[in-house]
């Protein structure tokens, strides 16, 4: 009888156990799921705001036509390839043709900012700085919203290959999530600085 | 070098022990009552008839009084935790308007560049902590830097700033205060805190609980004196008061200590969330180093826990009962360069805005008074024509309506506000709906005096006037004194074209009335700032590098490399920071300043009044009055 009693509290122990540790991995992997959903929310955001952008500066820079075509070309080609991630986001050539319209993106960007730096009138008009502010809050965002998918990620990894939790997980088939890496050639380069 | 991680991991650690042994100290307030009353049931019974039982289980009465002590703290507890939960679920925002802060989003489109800033950076923090975005709110009228977050859960959460903390940091450091805010939220500070506080109530209730029993048991006494059951209760009463008042002490300092190891944890946090140590660090010492911390109300709210430095200025207990680490040790965590406070006043420069102020100042007219009648003035001590303008400005108040209030012991703050009033109508609107927001019904705009001279005259009336009300604001009282000093910094902010004469004058008054300790060592560059000034005061412009060289020589005694070395910028903060400073050295080195400064003066051969009363004002400031007339031997 007593021996019975026993072994029936440690079951129910086990079973409590294992019941939160479930519930802790369920709780963590929804974490991240939400995590890469901000960073798809944050880069929409970012393609709204860039044609605003090049209306603006298009009346003062108008012979600077090229820069600022490019600008919204490499911008609908991101646009596009979120769109093909976002309907398929287990396809890894979608996620990578989407990092490749990304960096193209940046470097358009970047050159069209360069540009704007010699045009003081434009950089101080009123409507420019807050439209730069919000431009570069959003490119914030993006960076933050992916390092908190990668956090996101660590933490639910973590509770997934320590100690007893690993059983469970390998008894539920929990699998563990891969970090988002910069995957841009350029940024890998050595930097060369010429004289 | 360990990273953010591991420093969140020890933190939660070390807060954590904390959190044991406040719970061991419950226990063992429950022992030392177990011990009390043994020993004291013993004595009261005498030898002739020891109790029976043992020291663990107590006789029947002490026991049920045991009971009734663990009962009443639980009740006092659950009453207390409830009232604190009742507080934050009724109106989560009370504590904020209390204080007077305003709802960003309230507004609609009518957003600041800077607030339209703020609101991004705590989109993007609550994003990288991964949280719904909290609302915020502004303190319009704080010039200090400072910010917390209040509010229970996550759903009540919101994050308060200074208008300080908007003006004066730069995007990367507020991006840090915010994100250590978030920190807070995300740990569930406010949660642990309130529990640690309602213990503390509960235990102080355990002291009036005993004091009542105590005035009881005395009162039927009195009525039956052979009583034996009221000496117990007065014995009993006065264990419980004594435990609660053991408790509440240890239970405070204990709470602070978790406070600030909760400070560790949120500062580490915040750099997860932005990956950038030195944005915290930069913020930090520019509360350490120029501005302070200080909210207005913040003790009488119990807020200090959730702050991103002390909102209460320091006092005796302050370093065993602070809610925060003290602000170096949590810099050299993060960011240990920024340790030295030269590093950051060499930071925070700005050169252009105060060159175009000097230019807009220089044209106006100026008195241009004799070399040769100096130098004889000096010697022999005889009114020169200096003295003489000088006292005449002082008799000129009588034609002003401003000389009456000045010897009110209440209405002289408005010859003051009189002065520093701009002539042009928009910046004077300004300017008074600050008084008005700042004094509400108290300030009436009609007994502001109406000043019609000529802005250099002025000047020079300022210099005197002020000198009046030196002694009459050291009379006011501590809150009365920094509301005024508040206001006037207020108002010539708003007025954006401060000369350097005025720069000096206004930090003079500052540090003439205003009681600080600032520890901070005179360096290099505060004397090259504190001189640039003074030669700035000077006419002849294409002289002051020659001048400025001239007085750094006399400061040292010696040569000095000139390579390099140019006119220092310095903005109105650093200036009073400076002469707080200097205020608090040895008198050597006001001395050395002092003469150094005299050449800045009059290195050009030309010596304007302006140039004596900022003289005047600056040497009364740093306690060591000169006369109307420099008399300091020059040599």
């Amino acid at each position: 009888m007593a021996f019975g009693l026993i072994v029936l509290a440690i079951g129910v122990v086990i079973i409590y156990y294992g019941v939160s540790i479930y519930n802790k991995l369920i709780h963590l992997r929804n974490y991240v799921k939400n995590a890469l959903a901000q960073i798809d929310v944050q880069l929409t955001r970012r393609y709204e705001l860039i044609p605003n952008l090049v209306e603006m500066v298009k009346k003062a820079m108008s012979h600077e036509r090229e820069t600022l075509e490019a600008v919204i070309q490499a911008r609908n080609m991101a646009y596009g390839a979120q769109q093909k991630v976002a309907g398929n986001p287990t396809n890894t050539d979608a996620v990578k043709e989407l990092q490749l319209a990304e960096n193209q993106l940046n470097t358009q960007m970047g050159r069209m900012m360069l540009l704007v730096e010699s045009y003081p009138d434009l950089k101080a008009n009123q409507n420019m700085t807050s439209l730069m502010e919000e431009l570069t809050s959003t490119e914030n965002k993006v960076s933050f919203a992916r390092q908190a998918y990668n956090d996101s990620v660590m933490n639910y990894n973590t509770s997934l290959e320590v100690f007893p939790n690993n059983i469970f997980s390998g008894f539920f088939s929990f699998k563990a999530f891969e970090f988002l890496k910069v995957e841009s050639e350029e940024v890998k380069k050595p930097l060369k600085i010429a004289f | 070098m360990k990273n953010f991680f591991e420093f969140q991991k020890l933190a939660r650690k070390k807060s954590n022990n904390v959190l044991i042994v406040f719970g061991l100290m419950l226990l063992a307030l429950v022992f030392a009552f177990n011990l009390c009353v043994y020993y004291g049931l013993q004595l009261m019974h005498g030898s002739e008839d020891p109790i029976s039982g043992d020291f663990w289980i107590l006789p029947q009465p002490a026991f049920d009084t045991q009971i009734c002590l663990v009962g009443f703290f639980i009740l006092c507890f659950v009453l207390a935790y409830i009232k604190q939960l009742m507080k934050y679920r009724s109106d989560p925002m009370s504590i904020v308007f209390q204080l007077g802060g305003i709802a960003l989003n309230d507004r609609g489109t009518k957003l600041t560049s800077k607030e339209q800033k703020l609101l991004n950076i705590v989109e993007e923090m609550c994003i990288a902590a991964g949280i719904p975005v909290v609302p915020v709110f502004v303190l319009e009228n704080e010039s200090t830097i400072n910010a917390f977050t209040s509010g229970h859960n996550l759903a009540t959460a919101h994050i308060v700033t200074t208008q300080g903390a908007l003006d004066e940091l730069t995007r990367d450091e507020l991006q840090a205060v915010i994100a250590h805010e978030v920190g807070h939220i995300v740990s569930a500070d406010v949660k642990v805190n309130s529990v640690l506080l309602s213990c503390i109530v509960a235990l102080t209730f355990l002291v009036t609980l005993g004091l009542k029993m105590m005035e009881f048991a005395g009162r039927s006494r009195g009525r039956s004196s052979k009583d034996n059951s009221s000496v117990y209760l007065i014995v009993i009463g006065l264990f419980f008061m004594l435990i609660g008042a053991v408790g509440a002490f240890l239970g405070r300092v204990l709470q602070s200590l978790f406070s600030r190891k909760r400070e560790y944890l949120a500062d580490s946090l915040g750099v997860q969330f932005t990956r950038n140590p030195s944005g915290l660090a930069g913020a930090l010492a520019k509360i350490r180093d120029i501005f302070r911390s200080e909210i207005y109300k913040a003790d009488s709210l119990n807020i200090a826990h959730m702050c991103i430095a002390n909102p209460l200025s320091s006092g005796f207990f302050s370093g065993l009962m602070a809610s925060h680490p003290p602000i170096n040790s949590r810099i050299e965590l993060l960011d240990p360069k920024y340790l030295d406070p030269s590093y950051n006043l060499e930071r925070s420069r700005t050169s252009e805005e105060l060159n175009q102020r000097i230019d807009k100042r220089n044209k106006k007219g100026q008195f241009v008074i004799d070399q040769t009648n100096i130098l004889e003035g000096i010697l022999v001590q005889q009114p020169v024509m200096a003295n003489i303008l000088a006292k005449e400005g002082l008799i000129n108040l009588d034609n002003l309506n401003i000389s009456k209030p000045l010897h009110s012991d209440i209405e002289f703050k408005y010859s003051v506000w009189g002065l520093l009033i701009s002539k042009e109508e928009s910046v004077k609107k300004n300017q008074i709906s600050i008084l008005q927001n700042l004094y509400g019904d108290k300030f009436d705009s009609a007994k502001v005096p109406k000043i019609d001279i000529d802005s250099h005259q002025k000047l020079e009336l300022s210099a005197s006037v002020f000198s009046i009300v030196i002694p009459q604001m050291k009379k006011l009282n501590e809150d009365d004194k920094k509301l005024f000093i508040k206001s006037i910094k207020l108002i010539s902010d708003a007025d954006s074209n401060l000369s350097e004469f005025e720069l000096i004058l206004l930090a003079s008054l500052f540090v003439a009335i205003e009681v600080k300790v600032v520890k901070y060592k005179i360096n290099f560059l505060a004397v090259r700032q504190i001189l640039s000034v003074f030669v700035k005061l000077s006419q002849s412009k294409d002289k002051h590098f020659e001048i400025f060289v001239a007085s750094l020589k006399t400061f040292y005694g010696k040569d000095i490399k000139q390579a390099g070395l140019k006119l220092e910028d310095v903005k109105f903060d650093d200036l009073v920071f400076l002469f707080h400073g200097l205020k608090n050295s040895s008198v050597e080195l006001k001395q050395h300043i002092c003469s150094a400064v005299l050449v800045a003066l009059k290195q050009d051969q030309i010596l304007t009044l302006k140039e004596i009363e900022a003289f005047r004002v600056f040497s009364m400031a740093l306690g060591i009055p000169s006369p109307p007339v420099i008399a300091l031997s020059i040599t």
